[in-house]
């Protein structure tokens, strides 16, 4: 039995759906890819000022989790569907892979990328499997990020955290 | 963090049916699976063509991805000849789901299946397009290094369905003249295709205890992002080519030792364009030498679950030492020349590389050695 690094956070945010979260240029009808990104920036700087991630992008992981992940462009890509028209656009941005590219790109992180579908505690699981990165060597420092939408825009809300392996005990515990 | 990961089972199903024997039947023959789609209505479609298992067409998209996941993990529990599948983490790749047409959450569907074969935890849902399936492996691999289990179950399964289809013909996106052809300047684009996989994987210190043999190792692994671009690969590869540096750097051996390259090759010409100079890039002189094919050929493009198609189609090649053909290559790409498998050819496979990437720039590359 091996043990998992202790985690530490170096910084984190959480913003809600509305004025933290501007709309994206590149995306469209939901607010999902806009609340991913205005977390990450609130967690670690504007791309265009000093930011946290500047210098270490090739050694940093992002980890998105989250129940349904963006249920509005899913919507919307029925209806698109259903209609024989697709934007283009559309076609990209139902992928949650869509905006972490677009972070990856203005943060020029070029670690590893998941997106991880859960039904409780989603911060716990990014949490989880920022630890497996970190213990894997796959990564020095993780961006751990959640996101939720609800019917009630107000309600929706992303997380951000930025972790790395911790100075305290290991924790023997790996699930 | 120095556990040997074996692969010890495994289960497959594609568009040519379940089991290892009709895979070996339709892509080590180059034999290609796209067929007039009768799942569901495809008139108003642009095309008609996908790669379909018709006797999966009555189950619905989520009761199909459980009963296609569920029988893959079965098969692989029991090639594995592993005696406790509630101490088995279940770690899968599967698509995201408007909740209007299917109520089901992916991480719902994860536990649907753990449930009827009586699996352990934990039991993790991987979402990351393309890369998703091959994000399972890696991370059940990870959860073995850590000492979390000594074997899991990970995998990957995608049916052919009205959505997808719906949303890539309506995007342009798929082949119109029913064929996908990987690396050739003709290359029209995508066709879909059912697939599934799931590997069992298993520490040596577990194999050891059980007197089991494994069937292969699965020597490295690597993910990479091009932090380039919302939808379009890198030109050069950028992210494919670190892919592929990391997971040999992890497997201890160098590009000379690589015999064989399943591609991601989706017949889209930027992405087979972005592959091959990522190859050209990290192999370097080899990346000639290196016979390389795209199986999505013959299978059709799995989407989450083709990175775990493609690693036991891979593992299949070391095995059997038949390498899969690329079918339908007639004018093969000039600009970032490869040595593509075009006729089944028979050649020992120490070590052979699967590679995947999907949109975001992300890249996964795996590296399997004969065990």
């Amino acid at each position: 039995m091996t043990t998992l690094p202790a985690l530490e956070v170096v910084a984190g945010a959480e913003v809600h759906a509305g004025p933290q979260a501007p709309p994206l240029a590149g995306f469209f009808g939901s607010d999902f890819a806009p609340l991913v990104y205005a977390a990450v920036r609130e967690c670690v700087g504007d791309r265009r000022s000093g930011h946290l991630l500047e210098g270490i992008g090739d050694r940093v992981g992002i980890v998105l989790g989250s129940r349904r992940f963006d249920t509005a462009s899913l919507e919307l890509s029925v209806e698109h569907v259903n209609q024989g028209r697709v934007s283009p656009i559309l076609f990209y941005q139902v992928l949650p892979t869509a905006v972490l590219g677009h972070i990856a790109r203005d943060y020029r992180l070029s670690g590893p990328v998941s997106c991880v579908a859960v039904t409780g505690d989603a911060r716990a699981e990014v949490l989880e499997l920022a630890r497996l990165l970190l213990a894997d060597a796959s990564a020095e420092w993780v961006l751990g990020l959640t996101v939720e939408l609800d019917p009630d825009p107000a309600k929706s809300l992303a997380r951000a955290d930025l972790v790395r392996s911790g100075p305290g005990p290991a924790d023997g515990r790996a699930s | 963090m120095t556990a040997d990961v074996y692969v010890s089972g495994f289960g497959v199903f594609s568009a040519f049916g379940f089991g290892p024997e009709a895979l070996i039947d339709g892509v080590f023959s180059g034999t290609p699976a796209f067929r007039t789609v009768t799942r569901f209505d495809v008139s108003h479609c642009r095309t008609d063509q996908a790669a379909t298992y018709r006797e999966m067409d009555a189950a619905g998209p989520a009761q199909g991805t459980v009963d296609v996941a569920g029988a893959c993990a079965r098969q692989a529990i029991d090639m594995a000849g592993w005696p406790d599948p509630a101490a088995l983490p279940l770690v899968l790749a599967t698509k995201l789901r408007a909740p209007s047409v299917e109520p089901e959450s992916p991480a719902e569907i994860t536990e649907r299946v753990a449930d009827r074969l009586g699996l352990g935890r934990p039991r993790r849902t991987f979402v990351n397009a393309c890369c998703a399936a091959t994000n399972a492996i890696i991370h059940g691999a990870q959860l073995i290094r850590a000492g979390a289990a000594p074997a899991v179950l990970a995998g990957g399964a995608f049916l052919v369905d009205r959505q997808a289809f719906g949303l890539f013909d309506a995007a342009q996106a798929l082949a119109l003249d029913g064929q996908l052809r990987p690396f050739d300047q003709d290359r029209q684009g995508v066709l879909l295709g059912d697939g599934g996989a799931v590997l069992l994987l298993e520490s040596g210190e577990s194999l050891r205890a059980r007197g089991a043999q494994p069937l292969a190792r699965l020597a490295g692994w690597a993910m990479t992002d091009d932090a380039f671009h919302v939808a379009q690969p890198h030109p050069e590869g950028t992210g494919v080519a670190a892919a592929v540096t990391r997971a040999l750097r992890r497997s201890g051996i160098g590009a000379d030792e690589l015999t064989y390259v399943n591609a991601h090759g989706t017949g889209t010409p930027r992405n087979d364009a972005a592959e091959a100079a990522g190859l050209h890039t990290a192999l370097g002189p080899y990346a000639k030498e290196v016979r390389v094919s795209g199986t999505k050929s013959t299978t059709g493009h799995a989407l989450e679950a083709s990175g775990v198609l493609e690693s036991v189609i891979t593992l299949l090649a070391m095995r059997s030492s038949v390498l899969p053909p690329t079918a339908a290559l007639r004018r093969p790409d000039t600009r970032h020349p490869l040595r593509h498998v075009s006729t089944p050819e028979r050649v020992e496979v120490p070590y052979a590389l699967s590679l995947n990437s999907s949109v975001g720039g992300v890249n996964t590359a795996i590296v399997l050695a004969a065990a």
